[in-house]
């Protein structure tokens, strides 16, 4: 039971790496609130929790939205009586150039990836100050290589990194940690989507594959595995880093 | 038990660091070879791992002679019939070494007890797991792979060159699911600097430089080991994790 008696929200949580996390912390011990748009998501999510003898509660958030973010954080200290973990997972990856940026791809990224981040930590710190806690914040492997197409998501996501960094290093003496995590490509739905959507499958995963040294994406499991060790005790003295997770895509 | 059965071969596993990561993982169920020239502690820590109810080998090595290495990993795998951990953590840290006093031998001994010794070791290991369908390798480095440390001119480079080891070893490996990652803790307290930090006021000078404001513990390392021993941590290779309660954090990353 590594999260015994933590109580931990993990935004995205409907489908994916979210999904397989919350269900991981909730398996380790955790009261875990499911943040997400999709309804049909969150409640799946909910019910593999129940299904693994865990406890959860989801509520229905729109992270662009301020006020949303507020309530799920008051919900959470209000119905679980805390706040040990926020796992800012919840993310869009719209594809462009810069150039092919237009104004609303650019503020739909940032809403979403930075702003909605910037957010749900400031209202959740001062529910950390007393007792601590772990900020988690996914950010991408693309913080730190690069790929084709992916201008305002990059954007977005070093700015995660960097704002994490000094959550980090504001609060260290107050035992709050802050750590991004960096996925590589992982088999989520929409991975299987995309693939599925192509005209040969195979071939298209043989290009994607042999990009990668390890010669696959990640399940979303491995993931979550990262995140559970960053968020529990056994990461006291990890704060401020970014952590890759990319079956050596980036080196 | 998240590594029930499993065979690990830590190198500089009888004190500080090393003996902390080893008890770590027998905790959760591994079987432990100390590989070290300190007999009496590596017989001490090894009471302790069978105390846990693990099985321990303590094998005398000189890591900088191809010979040990060649005798530690064939004790090994006679003893355990298999080797799935491999944690490089045996190293040296010269005092008092600056640009205009370093000697050659100073910077000999630290290169090849802190370099050499994990290249080759690697290399015969690697060999053992290659066939057994994959294992994990764990490299000790330093926040001193990041930052300029006083003094310790060699240590540091050194430390650079076991970060930069952990990412080429990492791609070489990683068809064979060998993962190769890399723990970089930054000031924790061990026998080596138990004096430095009982001089009065000096743990508090020190910690009042940690944002986290404390000293990092031998144990704080143990669970990171333990992490990317895991199965869990199956997709990340070639990755080193910064234990240091914020050290680096005003540093250039």
């Amino acid at each position: 039971m590594r999260l015994k008696n933590k109580i931990a929200i993990v935004t995205g949580s409907g489908s994916g790496i979210g999904q397989s996390s919350a269900v991981l912390f909730a398996k380790e011990g955790a009261k875990v609130v499911v943040a997400d748009i999709n309804e049909q998501g969150g409640n799946e999510t909910l019910a593999l929790i129940n299904e693994a003898g865990g406890k959860g509660l989801f509520v229905k958030t729109d992270i662009t939205k301020e006020d949303d973010i507020k309530h799920l954080i008051d919900t959470t200290v209000k119905e679980f009586g805390g706040l040990n973990i926020l796992f800012n997972n919840a993310g869009i990856d719209l594809a462009y150039t810069i150039a092919d940026t237009d104004e609303k791809i650019w503020n739909t990224t940032m809403n979403i990836n930075l702003r909605a981040v910037y957010l749900a930590c400031k209202y959740a710190v001062p529910h950390m100050l007393e007792k601590g806690g772990a900020i988690l914040n996914t950010a991408s492997v693309l913080a730190h290589t690069s790929s084709h197409k992916q201008a305002a998501y990059t954007a977005s996501k070093s700015g995660v990194v960097g704002m994490t960094r000094q959550i980090a290093f504001d609060y260290a003496k107050h035992n709050i940690r802050a750590n991004t995590i960096c996925p590589g490509d992982t088999m989520t739905p929409m991975s299987k989507k995309f693939f599925g959507s192509q005209e040969d499958p195979e071939a298209a995963k043989k290009v994607f594959f042999g990009r990668i040294p390890m010669g696959r994406f990640a399940e979303p499991i491995e993931q979550a595995y990262t995140a559970l060790f960053l968020v529990s005790d056994e990461a006291s003295y990890v704060t401020g880093q970014s952590i890759i997770v990319d079956g050596g895509f980036s080196i | 038990m998240r590594l029930q059965d499993r065979i690990a071969i830590v190198t500089g596993g009888s004190r500080n660091i090393g003996r902390a990561i080893a008890l770590a993982l027998a905790k959760e169920g591994a079987h432990i070879v100390i590989a070290d020239i300190n007999m009496a502690s590596a017989e001490k820590t090894s009471k302790e791992i069978e105390a846990l109810g693990r099985q321990s080998l303590v094998v005398k090595t000189d890591i900088t002679k191809k010979e040990d290495i060649k005798n530690l990993v064939a004790k090994a795998k006679e003893t355990f019939g298999k080797i799935n951990i491999l944690v490089n953590n045996a190293g040296i840290q010269l005092d008092k070494q600056r640009l205009e006093n370093l000697t050659e031998t100073e910077w000999d001994t630290t290169f090849n007890i802190n370099v050499k010794g994990s290249v080759f070791l690697s290399q015969a290991v690697a060999e053992v797991m290659k066939p057994q369908g994959g294992g994990k390798i764990i490299n000790i480095s330093s926040v001193n792979a990041y930052i300029y440390s006083e003094d310790n001119l060699a240590y540091v480079v050194s430390k650079g060159a076991a970060k930069s080891l952990t990412s080429q070893l990492a791609i070489d490996l990683a068809s064979y699911h060998i993962n190769v990652n890399g723990i970089a803790p930054g000031f924790i307290e061990t026998i080596f600097n138990k004096e430095t930090l009982s001089v009065e006021g000096a743990v508090d000078r020190l910690s009042q430089g940690i944002p986290m404001g404390r000293v990092g513990q031998p144990e704080d390392l143990g669970e990171a080991a333990v992490f990317l021993a895991s199965d869990g941590a199956s997709y990340m290779t070639g990755q080193t994790i910064v234990i240091d309660g914020g050290l680096i954090l005003t540093a250039k990353i």
